[in-house]
C-alpha cells in the first residue's frame, strides 16, 4: 500500500512539476517574444556598425584616430552598459517611490498612466537600448569580430545623452510625478489624436466602426480625466494649482474641439448614439410597406449627441472653480477665467452664443454661490479685492462673446457663402468640411450632398441651381443670427439681472456694483452691432426666390426694445447703487463705481429730458441729486491744503458736481417749455424744493453762489466743463427743430429769424443756430435759485443778469401768432 | 359618335395568352399611367387654362366625318366636341403609353364611313406594303387563324415621337422599369420573412439605388415616380421634374395630334384639329428655364404648366 502511495505521490510530484515546468516555459517563451524586436534592432544596429566601419577606416586615418587595444575597447563599452543599467534601476526605483506613495490607492486607469507617460518610456527604452548595444559590441569582439572604431564616438554621445537627461529631466520629473495631473498631458494628447482621426480626411473617417472605436477610446480618456479631477479635488496639495492647470488643459482642449467639429460629420457615431422613431404617417412608403409586409415596427433614425464631450468636461472646471473659491484661491480662479473667456469667444465664434450663455449661467451660479455668500446684518462688509475681480471676470465674458460675435458676423457675407458653395466638389466626401462653413452649417450641407449627387448619377449634372443651394445655406444663417442676437439681448440681460439681483440680495453691493459696471459696457456693445445685425439679415434674407421657404422671424425693433428697457432698468439700478455706495467708504484699489453710476445718472438724467421721459426721470432724479450733493461733501470733506490758490482749485474740483446738478436742472426747466411738459420741471424743482426746506437754519446758498462764481469768473476751463458743454450742443441741436420764420422789416433790406414758440425762454436758447452764451447754470440761477429766499440778494455774475434781461425783453414781445405782423 | 353596329374586322385585337406573361411590376404600371395621364384636359375642362379650346377647321361635312372619327378613338360617346377630343387623344395616348405604339385597322363599312379599330401590336411585323400579325399558339383557338395579313393602306400606326425616344427606346424604358422589385430582392426579402438578417446587404443603399435607377431610366420623360417625400432629392429638382414630365407630357399630346390631322388628310378629310390654349413644349421649356434662374415660384411653375 505504501509502495503505491509512494509512487503516486511521485507520479504527482512529476506530473505537477511538468506541469509548472511547461507553464514557466512558456512564460519564458512569451518573455523571449516580447523582446525579440528590442533584441533584433540592438544586434542589427551592432551588426550594421560592423559592416560599416571598415570603409570609414580611410577617415579615420586622416584625422588621425587610433583605435585602443582590446582591454580599453571592452571596458570603455562595459562601462557604457554599466552606466546604463545604473540609470534604469534609479529610474525605476523613482517610480516604485512615486507609485507607492501617490498611486498606490488610486483607480487602475490613472495608475496606468504611469506606465503611458511617453517621455519616460522613451528613455527607459533608450537606455535600454544603449546597455544592450554595448554588451553586443563586446560578444561580437569576443566572438573574433575587429574592433568597431565607429563605437567608440557613437556609445560616447549616446552615454552622454543618457547621463545628461537624467540629471536635467528625468530625475527631476520622478518628483513631478508626485502630482498625477502632471500625466494628463497624454490624455490630451490621445484625445486630440481621436478628433483627428474622425475629422475630415482623417484616417478611414467616414467608416463608422473606426469612428465608434474612436468614440470609445475618447470616452476611456475622458473617465481617466473624471477619475484623475476626483482624486485632485480630494487632495488638499493638489486641488489648488495642479487643477487649475488640469482645468486649464481642459479648456485648450474644448477650444481646439470647438473649431474641429467643423470638420466632423454630424452623423459621425463619434457622437454618442440617440434614437428617433419615424411616424407612422409621415415615413415614406418603402419604410412603412416593408414593416407591414414583414410584420415589424418601423426602424428607429439614430441621431446624436454632440455635446457629449463638452458635457462631460465642463463640470469638471466648475468644479475646480467652486474648490479654489472655497479655499480662497482667488488668483489661480482669476488665472482659469481668461482660458473660459477664450473658450467662450471661440464658442462664440463658432455661433454658439445660446450654449455660452448656458454655460456662463451654470459658472456664476457656481461663482456667485461661493463669493457672495450672505453677509450677516444689514451693513454690507467690505469685499475682498479679488472677489471684486472674479465678478468683474465673470461679467466680461458677456462683453467678450459680443465682441466675438460681431467678429464672426462681420465676415458673414452671402456672396462669401456663394463663392464657396461654388467651389463644393460634391463628389468628394471631404469637401464640404474643408471650406470654413461653420459646425450648424454642416446638417444642411450633408443633406444637400446626397441629393445633389443623386442629380448627378441621373441627369449627369447637377440640376439644382446654385442660388437655390445658397438660400437654404443663408436660410440656416439667417436663422443662427436669429438666435444668437435674441440670446445676446434676452439671455444676456437675464443673466445681468440674475447676477446683480444675486449680489444685492445678498448683500454685497460692490459685487454687484462691478456687476453693473461690466453690463454698462455690455450693452454699449451690444447698441453697436445692432446696425451690423440689421444689414446682415438683409444681406442673408433680402435676396429669396424659394417662395414659402420657412425663415426664421428677425424683430430688429423688438431686440432694440427689450435692449432699451434693460438699460434703462439698469440705469434706475446704477443711479439707486450710486447712493448706496457713496454712503460706504470704498476701500483701497477698488475702482469708483459710486463716481461712475453718478456720472452715468447725470447722462441719463439729461437724456431723460432730451426725450420727454418722465418716468426715467423721476426714477432717477432724485437719487443723482442726493448723489451728487454726497459726492460734493465727499470731495470737501478731503480739502486738506493750506494755500489759498490750491485750496480754491480743490473747491473747485469738488463744487463740479454742484455745477452738473444745477446745469441739468436748468435744461429740465428749458426742456418743460421745449416739449411743453411742466413734469419735466416740476420733478426736479421739487427735489431741490425738498433740499431747501430741510436746510432753513443753515441756507446752502452761498454754497452755490461760490461754486458759481469761482469756476464761472475764472479765466480757464473749468473742472468737467467739457462734459458740460456737450450737453450744450445737444440742447442747441435739438432746438434747430422749433419752427421759424423770417421777417424783414419794411425800408430795410435785412431781415430777422423768428421762432415760433411760446416759451420766451425756448425763443432766447433757439435764436441763434450755433449756441447761446448761456448755459443750464444760467438758466437755473435765473428760473430758480435767484428767485428763492436769500437767493435774489447773491451775485451770481454778469451772464445771469444779461439772461434775466433777455428773458424779461422776450416775454414782452407779441405772441407767437401775432409777430408775422412785423413785416406789414 | 358611338358605334350602332359590329364591324368586322381582320385582325386579333389581343393575345391573353401572351398578357399572362406581363408581370405586374408597380415601377412600369405607374409609369405607364402617369404617362397617358391628364394629356388632355380630363372630361375636357380645364380652370387653369381659360382660353383652351378645340376647333375642327373644315366644312361642315367634312367636320362631321372627323367628328365621326375622332368618336372611334374614344372610349364614351361624347356630344361635346372638346370633350370628344379630349378623350379621343387620351386614349391614344393610354395605347402608346402601354405599348410605345398604337396601330388601329382602319375598316370602312358598307356606306362608306370610315371606322378605326385598335388592337393588339405584339407580334405585329411590316415588310413593304403589309403588316404580318403572328398569332401565339395559346391563341389560334380563340382567333380561328394563325397568321392575319392586311395591307399597310389598312392600318394607321402611331408611335412615340422620336423626340422622347420613340418606340423602341421606350420599349427599352418599359423592360428596364420591370427589371427590380422596389421592394427589395426576392432573396432578401425571404430572409426577413424567416426572420434573418443579410449582413452583406444593405436595404437602404438598395432602396436609394433603385430610386436613381428608374430616375435613370425615365431622364427622358422626368418622371419622379409619384415621390412627394423629397427624401432623396431637393424641392427644386423635384418640381424641375415635374415641370419636365410636363413637357414631355406637351410633347406626346403635340405628336398625337399632329398624327391625327395626317390621318385625316390621308382618308381624304379635308379637316384639321386645332387645339390652343394648353401649354406647348415651347412654353414650357420656357417656364422651366425661369425656374432654373430663379424667377418662377415653384407653385407657379407648376400651375402654369399643368393642365
Amino acid at each position: 500500500m505504501r509502495v503505491i502511495h509512494g509512487t503516486r505521490v511521485t507520479s504527482f510530484g512529476v506530473r505537477y512539476s511538468a506541469k509548472e515546468g511547461k507553464s514557466n516555459f512558456h512564460s519564458l517563451r512569451e518573455f523571449i517574444n516580447r523582446t525579440q524586436w528590442s533584441l533584433f534592432v540592438a544586434i542589427g544596429f551592432a551588426l550594421l556598425l560592423q559592416y560599416l566601419d571598415p570603409s570609414l577606416y580611410i577617415y579615420y586615418q586622416k584625422v588621425n584616430f587610433k583605435i585602443p587595444d582590446d582591454g580599453d575597447y571592452v571596458t570603455l563599452l562595459a562601462t557604457i552598459s554599466g552606466i546604463g543599467g545604473v540609470f534604469i534601476g534609479l529610474y525605476y526605483a523613482g517610480i516604485t517611490g512615486v507609485g507607492s506613495a501617490i498611486y498606490a490607492s488610486v483607480p487602475n486607469n490613472v495608475r496606468d498612466l504611469l506606465t503611458q507617460d511617453r517621455s519616460g518610456n522613451v528613455y527607459m527604452r533608450f537606455l535600454s537600448f544603449l546597455t544592450f548595444l554595448g554588451l553586443a559590441l563586446i560578444a561580437l569582439r569576443i566572438s573574433g569580430q575587429p574592433r568597431i572604431f565607429l563605437a567608440i564616438p557613437f556609445m560616447t554621445i549616446a552615454a552622454g545623452v543618457g547621463i545628461i537627461s537624467f540629471v536635467n529631466d528625468f530625475g527631476r520629473r520622478t518628483f513631478y510625478l508626485f502630482d498625477p495631473t502632471s500625466l494628463s498631458n497624454h490624455i490630451f494628447e490621445q484625445l486630440q489624436h481621436w478628433v483627428g482621426m474622425i475629422k475630415a480626411d482623417g484616417y478611414q473617417w467616414l467608416d463608422k466602426p473606426f469612428q465608434k472605436h474612436a468614440y470609445r477610446q475618447a470616452s476611456t480618456n475622458l473617465d481617466t480625466l473624471e477619475t484623475l479631477a476626483e482624486i485632485t479635488s480630494k487632495g488638499l496639495h493638489l486641488n489648488g494649482k495642479p487643477f487649475i492647470e488640469l482645468s486649464k488643459n481642459l479648456l485648450r482642449f474644448l477650444r481646439y474641439y470647438e473649431y474641429a467639429k467643423r470638420s466632423i460629420p454630424t452623423d459621425s457615431a463619434w457622437y454618442e448614439p440617440r434614437y428617433q422613431h419615424h411616424d407612422w404617417y409621415r415615413a415614406d412608403d418603402t419604410r412603412v410597406s416593408i414593416a407591414h409586409q414583414t410584420g415589424t415596427t418601423l426602424q428607429p433614425v439614430v441621431t446624436n449627441d454632440k455635446e457629449w464631450i463638452e458635457d462631460r468636461i465642463t463640470p469638471i472646471v466648475i468644479r475646480c472653480i467652486e474648490i479654489n473659491l472655497t479655499e480662497a484661491r482667488y488668483a489661480e480662479v482669476i488665472g482659469l477665467f481668461g482660458y473660459i473667456d477664450a473658450y467662450l469667444k471661440r464658442l462664440t465664434l463658432e455661433g454658439g452664443v445660446t450654449k455660452a450663455f448656458a454655460l456662463i449661467e451654470v459658472l456664476t451660479s457656481a461663482v456667485l454661490g461661493k463669493i457672495a455668500i450672505e453677509a450677516d446684518g444689514d451693513t454690507a462688509k467690505p469685499e475682498v479685492l479679488e472677489k471684486l475681480a472674479i465678478v468683474e471676470w465673470l461679467a466680461l465674458i458677456p462683453v467678450t462673446m459680443a465682441l466675438g460675435y460681431r467678429e464672426a458676423l462681420e465676415k458673414l457675407d452671402r456672396n462669401d457663402i456663394e463663392n464657396r458653395m461654388s467651389s463644393v466638389r460634391w463628389n468628394k466626401e471631404s469637401s464640404i468640411y474643408s471650406l470654413g462653413f461653420n459646425a450648424y452649417t454642416l446638417e444642411q450641407l450633408e443633406g444637400l450632398k446626397p441629393r445633389l449627387l443623386f442629380e448627378k448619377m441621373v441627369e449627369n449634372n447637377v440640376v439644382t441651381p446654385l442660388w437655390y443651394q445658397v438660400e437654404l445655406l443663408c436660410k440656416v444663417e439667417a436663422a443662427q443670427l436669429e438666435e444668437n442676437t435674441s440670446a445676446l439681448v434676452l439671455k444676456g440681460a437675464d443673466f445681468y439681472r440674475a447676477s446683480i439681483a444675486k449680489a444685492l440680495s445678498q448683500n454685497h453691493p460692490w459685487l454687484a456694483a462691478a456687476a453693473m459696471s461690466r453690463e454698462w459696457e455690455y450693452w454699449h456693445k451690444v447698441e453697436d452691432q445692432l446696425e451690423l445685425w440689421q444689414s446682415k439679415w438683409a444681406n442673408l434674407s433680402d435676396d429669396r426666390r424659394i417662395v414659402g421657404l420657412s425663415w426664421s422671424e428677425f424683430d430688429i425693433e423688438a431686440l432694440r426694445k427689450n435692449s432699451s428697457q434693460r438699460q434703462e432698468e439698469l440705469l434706475k439700478l446704477m443711479s439707486k447703487q450710486s447712493t448706496l455706495l457713496a454712503l460706504n467708504s470704498r476701500p483701497d484699489g477698488f475702482p469708483d463705481f459710486a463716481g461712475q453710476f453718478l456720472h452715468t445718472s447725470g447722462e441719463v438724467v439729461f437724456e431723460a429730458l432730451l426725450n420727454n421721459n418722465v418716468e426715467l426721470l423721476k426714477s432717477v432724479f432724485a437719487s443723482y441729486f442726493l448723489g451728487c450733493l454726497m459726492q460734493f461733501d465727499s470731495h470737501r470733506s478731503k480739502i486738506k491744503s493750506v494755500v489759498d490758490w490750491q485750496l480754491q482749485q480743490e473747491f473747485k474740483i469738488a463744487a463740479a458736481v454742484l455745477l452738473d446738478v444745477m446745469c441739468v436742472s436748468g435744461y429740465a426747466r428749458l426742456l418743460a417749455d421745449y416739449h411743453g411738459n411742466e413734469s419735466l420741471w416740476s420733478d426736479v424743482s421739487s427735489v431741490w424744493d425738498g433740499y431747501f426746506a430741510s436746510k432753513v437754519e443753515q441756507s446752502p446758498m452761498p454754497l452755490f453762489c461760490a461754486a458759481v462764481t469761482l469756476t464761472e469768473g475764472a479765466f480757464e476751463i473749468a473742472h468737467r466743463s467739457i462734459l458740460r458743454t456737450s450737453w450744450e450742443q445737444e440742447i442747441n441741436h435739438k432746438l434747430r427743430d422749433v419752427p421759424r420764420h423770417e421777417v424783414s422789416y419794411r425800408g430795410s433790406f435785412s431781415s430777422d429769424t423768428v421762432i415760433d414758440h411760446d416759451s420766451a425762454l425756448v425763443r432766447i436758447f433757439a435764436q441763434d443756430l450755433h449756441g447761446s452764451f448761456n448755459d443750464g447754470i444760467d438758466i437755473f440761477i435765473v428760473t430758480y435759485l435767484s428767485k428763492l429766499e436769500g437767493g435774489k440778494e447773491m451775485d451770481f455774475g454778469w451772464q445771469m443778469k444779461g439772461l434775466q434781461e433777455s428773458i424779461e425783453r422776450e416775454s414782452q414781445k407779441m405772441p407767437v401768432g401775432d409777430s408775422n405782423g412785423a413785416d406789414q | 359618335m358611338r358605334r350602332r353596329f359590329k364591324i368586322a374586322h381582320n385582325v386579333a385585337t389581343h393575345f391573353p395568352s401572351l398578357s399572362r406573361d406581363l408581370d405586374m411590376n408597380l415601377n412600369a404600371r405607374m409609369f405607364t399611367e402617369d404617362v397617358s395621364l391628364a394629356v388632355m384636359p380630363i372630361g375636357g375642362k380645364t380652370d387653369r387654362h381659360k382660353e383652351f379650346t378645340v376647333t375642327l377647321d373644315g366644312s361642315p361635312d367634312a367636320c362631321a366625318r372627323a367628328s365621326a372619327l375622332l368618336g372611334e378613338f374614344s372610349k364614351f360617346d361624347r356630344r361635346d366636341r372638346t370633350r370628344l377630343v379630349c378623350d379621343a387623344v387620351g386614349e391614344i395616348a393610354k395605347h402608346l403609353a402601354w405599348e410605345g405604339c398604337a396601330v388601329y385597322e382602319i375598316v370602312p363599312d358598307q356606306s362608306n364611313i370610315v371606322h378605326v379599330h385598335s388592337f393588339t401590336s405584339q407580334r405585329l411585323v411590316k415588310f413593304s406594303k403589309w403588316y404580318f400579325q403572328f398569332i401565339p399558339r395559346g391563341d389560334w383557338e380563340l382567333w380561328g387563324k394563325k397568321l392575319v395579313i392586311i395591307p399597310a393602306s389598312s392600318i394607321w400606326h402611331i408611335e412615340m415621337p422620336t423626340v422622347l425616344g420613340g418606340h423602341k427606346d421606350y420599349m427599352t424604358t418599359l423592360k428596364k422599369l420591370r427589371r427590380y422589385e422596389n421592394l427589395g430582392p426576392p432573396f432578401w426579402r425571404q430572409n426577413l420573412a424567416r426572420g434573418e438578417q443579410a449582413k452583406d446587404f444593405d436595404f437602404q443603399r438598395y432602396v436609394s439605388s433603385s430610386e436613381m435607377y428608374y430616375r435613370q431610366v425615365t431622364r427622358t420623360w422626368g418622371w419622379n415616380r409619384r415621390d412627394g417625400t423629397q427624401e432623396r432629392t431637393t424641392e427644386f429638382y423635384y418640381f424641375y421634374k415635374k415641370v419636365h414630365f410636363r413637357w414631355a407630357r406637351a410633347v406626346l399630346r403635340e405628336h398625337i395630334i399632329t398624327e391625327i390631322n395626317i390621318l385625316f388628310l390621308r382618308l381624304g378629310i379635308d379637316c384639321k384639329l386645332i387645339v390652343i390654349g394648353l401649354p406647348t413644349p415651347d412654353e414650357v421649356e420656357k417656364v422651366r428655364a425661369e425656374l432654373l434662374s430663379g424667377n418662377i415660384s415653384f407653385s407657379k411653375a407648376a400651375d402654369r404648366v399643368s393642365i
